[in-house]
């Protein structure tokens, strides 16, 4: 807090001179770093920026730096500017490479996959990849300070024109003049649409009664960060091209599918292209899920897996319902592209294009609406007879839920006669009528009572019955030696012969000396004589 | 707008031949005029459901005052508050149906109920195919309330 008081105070106490001073300063160093600088390998100097730009990107210098105002040149503070004219050379002369060497470089690479391939080339491609979102965030940062100064001069353009890009070209090309906005009509044309030109004429026209104008100063420092935004977009143009003219030498089919820029972060997320060809599809979607692109905020919540399948141009804009199914798709065919291109049996990418006609087919087939079925014709309402006709078994069904005389006889009342009642357990009366009273003598039996209410046995069911009691019985028998049922009479002159044998149990029972009248009884066995058995029972 | 692909009967030969061709089907009829909202929604009506009823029923449209021929025979258009009039043909025999409104011989009130409508063209079907001339609505429209 102090310090930066203490700078306030310097501020409004200072002179023009020390203004001119602090201007100055900055300036020559800068210009003494870029001169140090240029001595070093440009290789070096790259790598350097992409370690070092996560510490210290150009959007935290312009913060920390205490007086924006008093600065002359913001473009300063980009990081890839120095670097812009090398990069560009590098592209060219990696570009206008003699195939020969690449063939070779690949056929190692392909071979030693696990290993740190030493192509220098190589590791350009590699460093091109994060190069890229570091331009993107340039871009944003030198968009929001455009955007900044701009919006005194025509504040509804940030919100009428939303890409970045065009609305540093059209800043560009109007630059103030919000009146003659007209004239202009023509150049806006190549990059803007027609209603949206007329919008901004509108909108334009409306803020010229309230317009701050800016003096030339300020004005060129708001161009010289407009063409810096324009310069860097180039570059970025620059090295996709680059990027794809290379990978659809490496990977002809698989940039064919999903582009050049989806195809370098795979390539560059599994290793090399013999790994991207040994992975598996379903793993495909989930590589590169917190990938920096997704730093764009409307991350889908319907689709967990966001990675750089899913935000390539061929995902990215289809309605949520059915990226999951087009990414599970096409990350089956860029498996398969990519073992076409490790075995380069189709250089020119035709499989590539094959298979992204096929895929599009789908995505077609799962865009479109759902067929509406025709209503489906009712049945003609012709009454069926049922089936129940009348019969003996009908009849008696019926009969069991007739009310019983007995009943009948209770609903009546004789005339002229109390009724007897009985109290139930409720301490209801509940009257007889003339239950008790139709005969003579007031006895219930006068009536016949209804037995058709009995509990009734189907046969089905009273010899299921018998069966098992039988069983039963046999069982008892078994277990229980001395059941009384069992024992039967028999004459013993006829079994004098055994009497020893079997029978000795039973003659036992009679006692030591067995008399005559005991040694008739026997005692038989059910399962050699059931038939007797039965009869006893 | 479905109600315009249902058939339109142009002339009093177009209706008598619509009533004659059906064999065992019912033919309904609605005689009215088609700029009337109330006649509208019922067309509409009429349309969603010929395609569920087209087992046992077929629904043709015919405009009062294109074909007058049967204004006086039917009675139609003598009160300005009926909306539009419904009737049944079986085998060319004029269905009549008890709605509990005192006129048998029509119907002349908005039911709103797809699946009420239905289920009185079925009753219908079911008494013409009984031979019946006369037959009882499912539900009782005598307290049904007309705007005017």
């Amino acid at each position: 807090m102090e310090d930066y008081e203490k700078e306030l105070l310097d501020d409004f106490g200072s002179d023009s001179d020390e203004h001119e001073q602090i201007e100055e300063k900055p300036e020559l160093e800068v210009e003494t770093e870029h001169e140090e600088k240029s001595e070093v390998p440009f290789e070096e100097r790259l790598e350097e920026l992409l370690r070092n730009y996560t510490l210290s990107n150009s959007y935290h210098a312009i913060l920390n730096e205490s007086n924006i105002e008093n600065i002359d040149n913001l473009t300063k503070f980009s990081k890839i500017l120095p670097l812009l004219a090398e990069i560009k050379s590098k592209i060219e002369e990696y570009s206008s490479h003699n195939d020969q060497d690449e063939d070779y470089w690949e056929l190692i690479n392909s071979i030693t996959s696990d290993s740190e391939p030493q192509s220098q080339e190589y590791r350009f491609i590699l460093s091109i990849n994060e190069l890229s979102t570091i331009i993107n965030q340039e871009i944003t940062t030198f968009y929001s300070l455009v955007k900044l100064q701009y919006k005194v001069v025509f504040p509804e353009l940030e919100s009428i024109v939303i890409n970045p890009i065009d609305y540093v070209k059209i800043v560009c090309i109007i630059k103030q003049d919000l009146k003659g906005i007209r004239t202009y009509e023509s150049e806006l044309k190549p990059f803007i649409t027609n209603e949206k030109i007329l919008v901004i004429i509108m909108a334009a026209l409306q803020q010229v009664t309230n317009q701050f104008i800016l003096n030339d100063q300020d004005l060129h420092k708001l161009l010289s960060c407009c063409r810096l935004v324009l310069e860097l977009d180039d570059l970025l143009h620059d090295l996709s091209s680059f990027i794809s003219q290379k990978l659809s030498k490496i990977a002809p089919n698989v940039n064919a599918i999903i582009g050049s820029i989806t195809t370098s972060q795979l390539l560059i997320a599994t290793g090399s292209l013999k790994q991207l060809a040994l992975t598996q599809a379903c793993n495909l979607p989930a590589i590169g899920v917190r990938d920096l692109s997704s730093q764009t905020k409307n991350v889908s919540k319907v689709i967990r897996q966001t990675g750089y399948l899913y935000h390539s141009d061929i995902v990215k804009y289809l309605p949520d319902d059915i990226q999951r199914s087009v990414m599970r798709i096409i990350s089956g065919k860029v498996i398969l592209a990519a073992r076409i291109d490790l075995s380069r049996s189709s250089p020119n990418g035709e499989f590539g294009q094959k298979y992204l006609d096929e895929i599009k087919l789908k995505i077609e087939k799962l865009l479109e609406p759902p067929e509406n079925q025709p209503d489906k014709a009712l049945p003609l309402p012709v009454e069926i007879k049922s089936k129940k006709r009348g019969g003996r078994r009908f009849r008696k069904m019926k009969e069991r839920f007739q009310m019983s005389e007995l009943r009948k006889a209770q609903n009546k009342m004789e005339f002229g006669k109390q009724e007897d009642s009985i109290m139930d357990s409720y301490g209801e009366e509940i009257g007889l009528g003339m239950s008790r009273s139709s005969g003579s003598n007031g006895r219930i039996g006068a009536i016949k009572i209804n037995t058709n209410t009995n509990a009734k046995m189907s046969k089905a069911m009273t010899n299921r019955l018998q069966q098992s009691n039988k069983k039963a019985n046999t069982q008892r028998n078994s277990i229980y030696d001395d059941d009384f049922d069992s024992i039967i009479l028999a004459n013993p002159a006829s079994n004098k012969s055994n009497e020893n044998g079997s029978n000795s149990k039973v003659s036992k029972l009679g006692g030591r000396t067995p008399n005559s009248w005991l040694s008739g009884i026997t005692k038989t066995d059910d399962n050699e004589n059931p038939l007797k058995r039965k009869k006893i029972d | 707008m479905g109600s315009i692909f249902l058939p339109h009967l142009r002339t009093g030969w177009h209706v008598d031949q619509a009533i004659l061709s059906e064999d065992d089907r019912l033919v309904i009829i609605r005689f009215g005029r088609e700029e009337e909202t109330q006649c509208m929604i019922m067309d509409e009506i009429l349309y969603s459901i010929s395609e569920k009823i087209k087992n046992f029923a077929v629904v043709y449209l015919c405009n009062i005052d294109k074909v007058p021929d049967f204004n006086a025979m039917y009675e139609l258009d003598q009160d300005r508050s009926e909306p539009f009039t419904i009737m049944f043909f079986h085998r060319n025999k004029h269905m009549m149906c008890d709605f509990g409104t005192g006129n048998n011989n029509k119907l002349n009130f908005m039911i709103n109920d797809k699946q009420e409508l239905i289920d009185i063209i079925e009753t219908i079907y079911r008494g013409a195919k009984k031979g019946k001339g006369l037959v009882v609505s499912p539900r009782d429209y005598s307290a049904i309330r007309r705007d005017r």
